[in-house]
């Protein structure tokens, strides 16, 4: 079996995309999601009466967060279908 | 050169096992596609059609239907109050009603009270008059029948002093006792 | 069946989601449609005055979307009820799918999200062009009379992309989710077959937890797409409404 250098750091970058890549959205929604939700809460603390709109509110924020983790889920998962067996 | 791109159909290959594309890489299969599309407005159809317009009305006869009881609730209210006021006055009129023949029968009796009592002394009235008539008849006629006597007294003394003889002492007596009875009557 | 480069193999080797053929999701979703009409049928069916649990239960969700619908869209929203009240059942009935053997749901597929998606979405520019007419429809894409002028084709641009890009996330958000769902959960069942662990194989329920998760989501999912479905139209069709406060208030 021969693999030239050039597959080989193109199969190395995707390894690390593939690893990387959803953890690092991962983080950044987690955050993000983090903030909304205490934004959220602070607001339902404050204003009860509100709290059933504030929460369809933040469940549409985080739905919106989320799927940008979702984005690159799929796209992790397109890389990682890319990845090759030891045969190859 | 890095010939990177030489590998990639080779790469996706790998992934499906042939010559894969975005598409089949994503799964995405126009025809089950076109599939899930009929067959969800079909389910959208259905659904409109047995699921929420029957709701809708179902929920659309109840409402008007709470409407109606609570109307016909304010309605039976507002009539029994007029009810209850109507009740009150008739109620009212009946008392004033009783209260005025009360009187009237207090009247009535107080009258004929009056008129008994007047009846009873006017013949109590009577019934004196009428006794103190009868005692005066009858002393009248005690007094004639003694008269009577007397004269008949008178006539037999008389007589019996004719018939015997007189004596000066017993014929003072006899005058002392004349005088005495005629003082007594 | 040569080994793979990672431990990810457990991923493609296990996923259910990304070997099943897509007509079994059709079929899959066929199946949810049927159990979502009999439950329609049997709610609805001799519906009384006093209502039994089967249609009490379709009361509340009936006034759920009511009160929804009018609250995101407006007195006209009412109209909507239906799309949205079948989008968020049917998506429901698919996701909860995964949660029973054989744990496949319609929705962990693209052609299911796609086509839901572009229903909604298209939708979408029909009520919008119904609402405002061709013309207000396209300016409102150039949000023709709220910017500069010689801005107005760059945000026509903008617009356009933008509205591209809501099937795509609508679907791929609830696309991901379930299939992403499914493969965790899978990936659980499977690891304590690995090879590595055969010498000690004990068949734990370790997936259970991911499994509460996933019952979540499925409620979650279903209604943030048709909340979603809601605000689009409402987004669509709003125009109508601002332009005649704009006219009451020139007065």
């Amino acid at each position: 079996m021969q693999i030239d250098v050039g597959a080989g750091l193109y199969l190395m970058g995707l390894a690390l995309a593939v690893g990387l890549g959803l953890p690092l959205a991962v983080i950044g929604a987690g955050l993000g999601q983090g903030r909304a939700v205490a934004g959220a809460m602070e607001g339902m603390a404050r204003q009860p009466e509100m709290a059933g709109r504030i929460q369809t509110g933040m469940i549409i924020g985080l739905a919106f967060i989320e799927s940008l983790v979702l984005f690159s889920f799929v796209i992790f998962f397109l890389l990682q279908g890319r990845l090759p067996t030891i045969g190859q | 050169m890095l010939d990177l791109y030489a590998h990639l159909p080779n790469l996706l290959g790998a992934a499906e096992g042939e010559g894969g594309s975005l598409l089949k890489l994503l799964g995405i299969d126009f025809n089950i596609l076109i599939i899930q599309i009929v067959g969800f407005l079909l389910l959208l159809w259905l659904m409109t059609k047995f699921f929420w317009k029957p709701l809708n009305a179902m929920l659309e006869a109840r409402r008007q239907d709470i409407n109606a009881t609570y109307d016909k609730i304010e309605a039976d209210r507002r009539a029994m109050e007029q009810l209850r006021s109507e009740y009150e006055a008739r109620l009212a009129q009946i008392e004033a009603e009783a209260r005025e023949r009360i009187q009237q029968a207090v009247g009535e009796a107080q009258q004929l009270r009056d008129q008994i009592i007047a009846d009873a002394r006017r013949q109590a009235d009577e019934i004196v008059a009428r006794a103190q008539e009868q005692a005066k008849l009858e002393s009248e006629k005690l007094r004639s029948e003694l008269q009577t006597y007397v004269a008949e007294l008178t006539l037999r003394t008389t007589e019996r002093l004719l018939r015997e003889e007189m004596t000066d002492e017993r014929h003072r007596r006899l005058v002392q006792e004349f005088i005495q009875t005629a003082e007594v009557r | 069946m040569e080994e793979r480069l990672n431990a990810i193999w457990i991923l493609t080797q296990t996923g259910i989601g990304a070997h099943v053929p897509p007509p079994v999701f059709s079929v899959l979703s066929g199946i949810a449609a049927l159990a979502l009409l009999i439950f329609a049928l049997s709610a609805t069916r001799n519906m009384q005055k006093r209502p039994g649990r089967l249609q009490n239960l379709a009361e509340i969700i009936y006034e759920f979307f009511d009160n929804l619908a009018v609250s995101v869209v407006g007195d006209h929203g009412r109209k909507y009820v239906p799309l949205a009240g079948t989008i968020f059942l049917f998506i429901l009935f698919c996701n909860l799918m995964g949660l029973i053997p054989p744990g496949i749901a319609p929705t962990a597929s693209l052609n299911t999200t796609i086509a839901l998606a572009l229903i909604v979405i298209l939708y979408v520019q029909y009520e919008g062009i119904r609402a405002r007419g061709i013309g207000g429809y396209l300016k409102h894409f150039a949000r023709w009379g709220e910017v500069p002028v010689l801005l107005s084709p760059l945000l026509f641009v903008i617009e356009i992309v933008s509205e591209l890009a809501k099937p795509v996330s609508l679907s791929i958000r609830l696309y991901a989710n379930m299939f992403g769902k499914e493969q965790v959960t899978m990936a659980l069942i499977t690891a304590l077959a690995m090879p590595a662990f055969k010498a000690i194989y004990l068949p734990l329920p370790i997936q259970f937890p991911v499994m509460l998760l996933g019952l979540l989501v499925a409620f979650v999912q279903a209604f943030v797409f048709s909340i979603l479905t809601l605000i689009y139209l409402a987004l669509a069709t709003e125009h109508h409404e601002e332009h005649h406060g704009e006219h009451a208030h020139a007065h």
